[in-house]
């Protein structure tokens, strides 16, 4: 049995998805408690030492982060919940944690418990808990590393160590600054999303490349960019126009 | 240097000529002259005013005769106790003899004309001798001497206001100071001559003054400029028919070329020269116009022609005691020894085997002369010589004796060459500032004006010129302005009409928004009101992920084809269950499209969906069916909507056209999208609505958009 505690500032929330784990309640998930602040969030903590907190984002006027960041440690799993913050959802989909977006989809909570029981380790979930710590620490700043689900386990990455990205089909293949090549069972359009507030760019279908790693642009239709690791990249006619004022804003 | 020697004898001889030319006259006066005498044999002052005329005129034809007439003119003034006439005949002897060259008798003969004039106190006759004198010591190279006198001269001149004969003087004063190495103030005498030549309207001064500013040039190697300045002066000798000076100039003119080493020319022009110089048997002339062929044909390696003309050169040096001319034609006499082949010697009837006793001998006969007259660079040329000589008879010590006496000399010539040099430099600036002075005050009066007339024309021209060119310059800037302006402003207009059209399009995405939430929100109260609680809470659920995607979707201008159809489906999803699954729907998207690569604008079938199921099925009996078909037609993509409803016959063709309708506004909303897109990208989106034999179809094409 899963013990978990419910962190949220809204009753009607935590009425919810205790609603939406009774299903569970038998076999799987044992609901221990909840709490609506950070204080007693923490107290609930080192009382109950819960197996699985679902954490809600905005607390009152602190966040889910601020609670982690006062425990002395972290040896439990985490879920997060949360409504529309862009920025968190972002940071959290980096440190490759969960997350459930309200108003909470059954079916979606199935899936993330579902996860949740087929892994193992706590040190990953500390690890990732620590780097969304370090990118969410000041707000302003974008978060540095980035983790990936590899065949082996998590790899963490400085966002600055990957040079390009190329799509191959639902795999994406990440080749990083010391020759390393990385096979990871995500889009291309993931990694797109993830990484286009920092410097990188889509210049083609299957190609996202680190524009901070160009060392050449060939014109033509739409050019070709060298970058620093000697790989040669088509850019596509259609980006050119986009590429070039990127370029040219960096 | 010895070219500098050559130039100012032959301008001394020019100088001589000057005085002549102070009353010239020509042949046929004299001719009219000797007749007049002739029918005058009374020994009167009339027939002595008679011979000193006609002395005068012969100086310049010929000495000897001049010299004749002379001697009686003397005789019958003192016979009729006459001195101003004695003095005056003394004087004319005396320039006969000057022009022989006899200088000795010339200055006896000028010291008793200035004995005279003393004693009549004749300042006119006292200035013109001290300057005749002046001219003599010149000759002798006694320059400092020669100052002396001309500076007497030029003194009583000036008191005088005599402006032709200061400009006489001054021009004399300049050939001293050019032996003397002084060009500063050699080149402000000829100067202040050509001012006072040119104010007086003096052409042979005029002339004289732009001879000796040739040599000044040609001293400073500055030989085009000197060219110019002889052409000038031949071109006013020859206006003049003064044939003296033209022989001059065309001597003068043949250095020049020698020295930008065109002997050809330089032939050409001396032999002009000394044809001039024969003809008016100027002797002196005649000499240096041997030597200077001599030196050129020397150059040449014509040693016959050099040869003939060096002994024709020493030979009449000798005759008329030209000193310089004489030591410089036996250096070069010897030189010739030295150079020219021993078959050629043979020819010209010297022993080649007495070559080099015949050169040295040449050159030390030279050496002497050059001696007394104290001319050191003609000194040093025949040590060079002799050296040479010696050398090439292997006589090294000898050879190096003379050496060291070359170099002395050379030393000595070289420091006063360097001090030229330093000399030269300081000149140029005041010569250039003082002939600048010179001629601003001396074109005074009309020259002025004209220049005044001239530079307001210039002015005026430029005026004209400057405004017009500011026009020009102005209308085309204007035009290119205006155009910019334009095209700024065109883009400027596109710009704006494109913020204007993505404004438009945004609001209008923006109002799909609670336009479609309104709708859901309809639907999940339908809902509640017919079903459990439970499943409503599910219904909620899912209504807020597709509301997510839509309102993320909404914010882009084009979305991926496959984004948009997931949002759709949801979409089909959540009414299908609202309906308790009254219709099946398909989505088919042929192969041959790049769901992902595919860009869409979003929420573009959700209203013609949302019709087919609100007005199309809900209102039909039976099973509905929804079929979306994506195809690609050419470069568009082509978005099929049917339904199996009740078709547009019964509903949706009014409520289209009813704008009250709140339901048909997203289909509205569409159109107008899709008008803007057109607008925007100049495409040829279009929707078409029809009715099938059951249920309508909606026919949305679009211009194919690719992400990548």
């Amino acid at each position: 049995m899963i013990k978990a505690l419910i962190i949220d500032d809204e009753q009607h929330c935590i009425d919810r998805l205790e609603k939406l784990l009774e299903p569970y309640t038998h076999n799987l998930i044992d609901v221990a408690g909840s709490a609506k602040t950070i204080e007693s969030g923490i107290q609930s903590i080192a009382i109950l030492q819960p197996n699985l907190i679902f954490l809600d984002v905005q607390l009152e006027d602190h966040t889910g982060f601020d609670l982690l960041r006062a425990l002395p440690g972290i040896d439990f799993d985490i879920i997060f919940t949360t409504a529309f913050e862009k920025f968190a959802i972002q940071a959290i989909k980096f440190s490759a944690i969960d997350y459930l977006l309200k108003p909470i989809d059954a079916d979606e909570l199935s899936i993330a418990l579902l996860k949740l029981s087929g892994e193992k380790s706590k040190k990953n979930t500390a690890d990732k808990i620590d780097l969304l710590l370090h990118n969410t620490a000041k707000n302003h700043e974008l978060p540095k590393k980035i983790i990936v689900a590899t065949v082996t386990g998590f790899e963490f990455l400085d966002i600055d160590s990957i040079i390009r990205c190329q799509s191959d089909i639902n795999y994406t293949t990440i080749f990083l600054k010391d020759k390393q090549k990385l096979v990871v069972a995500k889009t291309l359009k993931e990694f797109e999303e993830l990484l286009s507030e920092h410097s990188f760019f889509r210049v083609h279908n299957s190609h996202l490349i680190n524009l901070a790693y160009i060392k050449s642009y060939n014109k033509g239709k739409g050019g070709s960019v060298k970058l620093s690791d000697g790989s040669e990249i088509e850019v596509s006619s259609r980006r050119k126009d986009d590429f070039i004022r990127k370029l040219s804003a960096l | 240097m010895k070219k500098f020697l050559r130039i100012n004898r032959i301008y001394l001889f020019l100088v001589f000529v000057g005085i002549c030319q102070i009353s010239f006259s020509q042949q046929k006066e004299l001719d009219s002259l000797l007749i007049e005498l002739k029918q005058h044999p009374q020994e009167d002052t009339v027939r002595l005013n008679m011979l000193n005329d006609i002395t005068f005129d012969y100086c310049m034809l010929d000495y000897n005769k001049a010299i004749l007439t002379a001697e009686e003119a003397i005789q019958l003034a003192l016979k009729l106790n006459n001195i101003s006439k004695l003095a005056t005949a003394y004087r004319y002897k005396g320039l006969g003899y000057a022009n022989m060259r006899k200088d000795s008798a010339a200055m006896d003969m000028y010291n008793k004309a200035l004995q005279l004039y003393e004693q009549m106190q004749n300042r006119n006759g006292i200035a013109n001798a001290y300057h005749t004198i002046g001219m003599l010591y010149s000759s002798g190279a006694d320059y400092y001497k020669a100052l002396e006198y001309e500076q007497k001269a030029l003194d009583i001149s000036r008191e005088m206001n005599n402006k032709i004969f200061v400009a006489r003087i001054l021009n004399s004063i300049g050939v001293n100071y050019l032996y003397l190495t002084n060009y500063s103030n050699a080149l402000d005498c000829y100067l202040q001559t050509l001012q006072i030549s040119e104010d007086i309207g003096d052409k042979v001064g005029k002339a004289d003054a732009l001879t000796n500013m040739g040599l000044v040039y040609n001293h400073m190697k500055k030989y085009n400029q000197a060219l110019a300045f002889h052409q000038k002066s031949l071109a006013l000798f020859k206006e003049l028919d003064d044939k003296a000076g033209m022989a001059n100039s065309l001597g003068n003119i043949g250095i020049v070329y020698d020295n930008l080493s065109q002997p050809e020319m330089a032939v050409e022009n001396y032999e002009k020269g000394l044809a001039l110089q024969k003809e008016i048997g100027n002797n002196s002339g005649i000499a240096a116009a041997y030597t200077n062929l001599g030196v050129t044909y020397l150059k040449l390696s014509k040693y016959e022609s050099a040869y003939k003309n060096f002994k024709n050169a020493a030979e009449l040096s000798r005759l008329i005691d030209d000193k310089n001319n004489l030591a410089e034609a036996l250096h070069f006499l010897g030189e010739l020894h030295l150079k020219a082949p021993p078959s050629v010697l043979l020819s010209l009837g010297e022993n080649p085997g007495n070559r080099f006793s015949n050169a040295i001998s040449y050159n030390e006969k030279s050496l002497q002369i050059s001696r007394e007259t104290g001319d050191l660079a003609q000194q040093g040329e025949a040590w060079h010589s002799i050296s040479e000589i010696y050398k090439a008879e292997n006589k090294y010590k000898n050879a190096f004796d003379a050496y060291l006496k070359y170099i002395t000399f050379k030393d000595s010539i070289f420091t006063s060459d360097k001090q030229q040099q330093i000399t030269r430099l300081e000149m140029q600036y005041d010569f250039d500032k003082k002939e600048a002075v010179i001629n601003a005050t001396h074109k005074s009066s009309q020259a002025l004006a004209a220049a005044e007339i001239k530079q307001q024309k210039i002015i005026k021209n430029a005026v004209i010129t400057g405004a017009g060119i500011f026009f020009l310059v102005a209308i085309f800037g204007f035009v290119l302005y205006s155009r910019k302006k334009d095209a700024i402003e065109k883009k400027k207009e596109a710009e704006f009409n494109s913020q204007v059209a993505n404004t438009e399009l945004k609001a209008l995405r923006a109002q799909m928004n609670p336009h479609f939430i309104y709708n859901s929100l309809n639907s999940i109260n339908d809902y509640i009101d017919k079903h459990e609680m439970g499943i409503a809470t599910t219904y909620t659920t899912k209504f807020s992920r597709l509301m997510r995607m839509i309102l993320e979707n909404s914010e882009h201008k084009e979305i991926p084809l496959a984004d948009d159809l997931k949002a759709l489906e949801l979409y089909i999803q959540l009414e299908n269950m609202r309906m308790q699954h009254k219709f099946t729907y398909e989505i088919i998207v042929d192969k041959n499209i790049d769901q992902e690569n595919t860009l869409v604008p979003p929420l573009i079938l959700q209203p013609f969906v949302e019709n087919s199921i609100w007005h199309g099925i809900s209102k039909k009996q039976g099973e509905g069916k929804i079929r979306i078909h994506i195809s690609k037609e050419g470069s568009m993509i082509n978005c099929v909507v049917e339904d199996n409803g009740i078709g547009m016959r019964e509903s949706s063709i009014n409520k289209l056209n009813n704008k009250t309708d709140k339901k048909s506004l997203g289909m509205k909303i569409t159109k107008a999208r899709i008008d803007i897109i057109n607008r925007l990208k100049k495409s040829n989106a279009t929707v078409t609505l029809s009715d099938l034999q059951e249920g309508t179809k909606i026919e949305v094409k679009l211009p194919e958009a690719l992400a990548f």
